[in-house]
């Protein structure tokens, strides 16, 4: 079989490549019917009867499906049992790449989109809406958005975590600068993803000032730190299987729970906690615009936020406080400070983590 | 009407529009029809991939200004030296892993009487069946520093570090390898099997030995099949993405196709057009290569191994070392097959996962088989991937079937469309996935995400392995039986209906098996485009491994590969009993 291309196939590509360069328009559908905003007070009715008819919901979480989106979505599906939730689990890169394509290609899937750093740039896209729910008014002002395209689920610190049949209670780190001991060279890990060492880099220069942190960082770099491309979860798995005697981005919540079903890992928050917010968000024109404000309405509810506090996740509704074991890494409860990243400063700061990353530890 | 111009335009020169109109007249429609759909199909791909490597994309995902920046970033990354370095070495290593390998079972199957030889082929027939990411994962957590390997290397030489660090070129190239060993196996031993063994009997009664037999003698008339297997090797592992993402990215060795998903992965917003380039560039690459694989694979055939005079193929007799064959025999499959499947029945059992212990065995049980079992979203990504694979290999065996009966009768236009069905072999799966990405967001078709989607990248993909099949089918079947039906009375079709097609039909189900099983076992095409409604196994089985779902990413392993095994053992069956290619 000849695969050589001949002169007239490759005349038929670059004219074809030609006459799409002539332009190419796709069109966006505009829901006329819009619960989004609604305030009347008929909502409820409105949005029952709207969702029975869509009898459908997809969800587009970063949440880990074992641990938290899977409760959620059996709860959801338990209170309005005439709405089948649909998950899909991703990073928020991933996410995003997939929303601006649905969007692009007039064929939108996901109803509700919920994730970590995505609030700006679904923005910048133009592929989000404003929103309103009544569970809004329960949470502070300052995680809100002042323009409603965004409303907070849950709140993560970000921190070391180790493995304890590796590590002795006497040589943890205490601080931030103890990661640069020459002990730990080679036995640490971390999540190439914007979640993952990224966030690290940010929240580092957030907190050292760009010039010690980056003096810091180049020091954490000659640390021969393993990266891998996967959500910060994967990283902790990798500690309690033993590949690596310590991680430095994990969310504090999750070595908690793999400990209780007995795993030989152990959270370790470090002063001052880096601290980031999820939002949920809703895309312009969801395919089921009723059954996703049932969704959001849902998530944020005590219903909803109760059922991040059982699977130990932090809640972000004030009136629903973490789980007990939880309660014990949360930075104002043990003397730390919190590293606050708002999801503006998350965006603004990553090309320029990224920049860092690459300088000093891409190889 | 450029197709027109192809062939006939060249051998008459530059020609008048009207003639151009009369040469497409002389094509026969059913030839006209079938390049409109492969030229519908196959075209597209090459046309978004090159549009958008060359334009800006804006915020809204929209494409901007015309642009050469995305070819100029490539080549002042710094990186790039490094990525095309690894991109050589890497499929390099590859091959002479899998060659090797391969070739040890198949001289050990075919032309030897080694004990329980027929334990490689039950191995390799299940090998077909389990998808890559299942394999690759089993492998990393086998050789993973805590793993069992790392920790028996311990405990024979002791020392306190890891001796194998699986996240290396060289794990690359191992994981690659034994992933194409059992191919290399299927595919080499029929040359072996049809090598004259009279040249070995003149051997040995000039006194030369086994092993020196074996080296100047067998290897000698198999060489150049091993080169243009090697060859193919090479060419795969170039193209191939999930080793190099789940083995590579980790110990941070890009080669061109990682580069692209990252690129497209971990940037917020995601950067299509660095990746478009990255794709331009992987396919020039590619061409050259296939290019010299062809020049290759035209030279294999001037080593004639079976010829008509007193052809008899002959086992070797091992003599003391027939048992000792007979352990590599069963050592080969244990380390090939066995033992990744283990390893993943016991992460599979696991509440998380942990390197094997007997402290570990309390902690065994079905949570995550049960948690498969009756989650909707496994059971539609199982049906999702029947339906996508079935489709696929259907319409891939209709149009190649056809396709063939064309091109091997020499029908006018049959050189273009054997052109057009061999241009998508140019594509190395993530590219094609990525040009087919932009086609469905920027082609106005509201097919993005669905099922029919996946469907028609996988038919355009798989084309130029249905046409191959096909055409070995039709080639075996003399005109004379089509003339004879012309004679009497028969129309073209009628005969192509009544006499070709019935005496096709074991080449089409072979074909139709072959396609089926590529096309669930990869990840790479499907992976941009999959959407929530189209879930595949495949892609399901790599999210859970960057998502942190290892129990149920073995689980599901587990049950995807009990019902492939009864594929691919239907496949082989019929392969083995028709005498068709395997690969």
């Amino acid at each position: 079989m000849r695969i050589i291309a001949p002169r007239g196939a490759l005349l038929l590509i670059f004219g074809a490549v030609a006459a799409l360069s002539a332009g190419s328009a796709a069109a966006q559908t505009v829901a006329s019917d819009n619960p989004a905003m609604y305030r009347g007070p008929d909502r409820e009715q409105r949005l029952l009867a709207g969702a029975r008819k869509e009898g459908e919901v997809t969800v587009y979480s970063s949440m880990i499906v074992d641990q938290a989106l899977r409760p959620i979505i059996d709860g959801f599906e338990a209170k309005y049992p005439f709405v089948r939730a649909k998950y899909v689990r991703d990073d928020p890169p991933q996410q995003l790449q997939k929303l601006t394509a649905e969007s692009r290609a007039g064929h939108m899937v996901a109803d509700v989109v919920e994730s970590t750093g995505l609030e700006v740039p679904m923005r910048a896209a133009n592929i989000d809406q404003p929103f309103w729910s009544p569970q809004i008014a329960a949470y502070p002002e300052n995680l809100r958005d002042a323009q409603n395209y965004w409303a907070p689920t849950r709140v993560s610190y970000l921190g070391a975590c180790y493995n304890t049949n590796l590590v002795k209670p006497a040589d943890l780190p205490k601080s931030f600068q103890d990661f640069l001991n020459p002990n730990w060279k080679g036995k640490m890990v971390w999540s190439g993803t914007t979640m993952g060492n990224l966030l690290f880099i940010t929240g580092v220069r957030n907190f050292m000032g760009e010039d010690k942190a980056y003096t810091y960082l180049q020091k954490l770099a000659k640390q021969d730190i393993a990266t891998i491309p996967s959500a910060n979860r994967v990283i902790v798995d990798r500690v309690m299987a033993g590949e690596y005697a310590m991680c430095l981005d994990a969310f504090l919540h999750h070595p908690i729970i793999s400990a209780r079903k007995g795993a030989p890992v152990a959270s370790l928050p470090l002063d001052p906690v880096i601290t980031v917010v999820s939002s949920v968000m809703l895309p312009k024109s969801p395919p089921h615009p009723y059954a996703a404000m049932l969704f959001i309405d849902y998530l944020l509810s005590k219903d909803g936020q109760g059922k991040l506090q059982q699977a130990d996740y932090f809640p972000a509704r004030p009136d629903v406080p973490a789980s007990p074991d939880l309660n014990k890494i949360v930075p104002h409860n043990i003397g730390l400070r919190e590293n606050f990243i708002s999801p503006a400063k998350m965006n603004a700061d990553l090309p320029r983590s990224r920049q860092i990353y690459n300088e000093l530890f891409s190889k | 009407m450029a197709i027109a111009s192809t062939d006939r335009g060249a051998a008459t020169g530059a020609g008048s529009g009207a003639d151009r109109v009369v040469t497409v007249r002389r094509y026969p429609l059913k030839v006209v029809i079938l390049i409109g759909v492969l030229a519908a199909g196959i075209i597209p791909p090459f046309v978004f991939l090159i549009y958008s490597s060359l334009h800006q994309l804006d915020a809204d995902g929209t494409f901007g200004a015309l642009t050469v920046a995305n070819f100029t970033a490539i080549f002042h990354d710094r990186a790039l030296a490094t990525t095309l370095i690894n991109s050589a070495l890497y499929p390099l290593g590859a091959a002479l892993v899998a060659l090797s390998v391969g070739a040890a079972q198949a001289w050990l199957a075919e032309r030897t009487d080694a004990s329980f030889r027929h334990i490689l082929y039950v191995a390799a027939i299940i090998s077909l069946g389990i998808p890559y990411v299942l394999y690759i994962v089993a492998w990393l957590l086998l050789l993973s520093k805590a793993g069992p390997v790392n920790a028996i290397l311990q405990q024979l030489f002791g020392g306190a570090g890891p001796y194998i660090n699986v996240y290396s070129l060289g794990g690359m190239m191992f994981v690659e390898g034994m992933l194409w060993s059992p191919l290399a196996f299927l595919l080499l031993s029929p040359v072996f099997r049809n090598s004259d063994a009279s040249f070995e009997e003149a051997a040995s009664i000039c006194g030369a030995g086994l092993f020196s037999t074996l080296r100047h003698i067998t290897m000698g008339m198999v060489r150049p099949a091993l080169l243009a297997f090697g060859l193919l090797a090479f060419i795969k592992a170039s193209e191939a993405f999930e080793v190099p993402a789940l083995v590579g990215l980790p110990g941070s060795k890009r080669v061109l196709t990682s580069t692209i998903y990252q690129t497209l992965t971990l940037s917020i917003p995601p950067d299509n057009g660095s990746a478009s380039a990255f794709g331009v560039l992987l396919l020039i690459i590619m061409a050259i290569l296939l290019h010299i694989y062809n020049r290759v694979a035209a030279q294999t055939y001037r080593y004639q191994t079976v010829t008509g005079k007193g052809f008899r193929p002959r086992v070797v007799r091992l003599g003391r070392w027939r048992h000792a064959a007979g352990v590599l025999i069963v050592a080969i499959p244990l380390v090939v097959i066995v033992v990744p499947l283990a390893t993943i029945l016991w992460a599979a059992l696991l509440p998380y996962y942990q390197p094997f212990s007997v402290a570990a065995l309390p902690k065994l049980g079905l949570a995550n088989f049960v948690q498969v079992l009756h989650s909707r979203s496994f059971q539609s990504s199982i049906v999702n991937t029947l339906v996508l694979g079935a489709s696929a290999a259907t319409l891939v065996t209709a149009l190649s079937v056809i396709a063939g009966w064309c091109v091997a009768r020499r029908m006018r236009g049959s050189a273009v469309l054997d052109t057009l069905a061999a241009l998508p072999l140019v594509f190395p799966a993530i590219v094609l996935g990525l040009a087919f990405l932009q086609i469905f967001v920027h082609g106005g078709t509201h097919i993005y995400g669905t099922l029919l989607s996946l469907i028609i990248a996988s038919t355009v993909a798989y084309m130029p392995y249905g046409l191959r099949y096909a055409q070995l089918g039709v080639i075996q079947i003399h005109p004379e039986l089509e003339e004879a039906a012309a004679i009497a009375g028969a129309r073209q079709g009628t005969a192509f209906f009544q006499i070709v097609l019935p005496l096709l039909v074991p080449a089409m189900i072979s074909c139709w098996l072959f396609v089926f099983l590529v096309a669930v076992r990869a990840v790479s095409l499907m992976l941009l485009l999959v959407g929530p409604d189209s879930q595949i196994v495949a892609v399901t089985l790599f999210d859970f491994w960057n998502n942190g779902q290892i129990g149920e990413l073995a689980a599901l392993g587990c049950v995807w590969t009990a019902i492939m095994t009864v594929f691919s053992v239907a496949f082989l069956v019929l392969a083995r009993r028709y005498q068709l290619p395997l690969g």
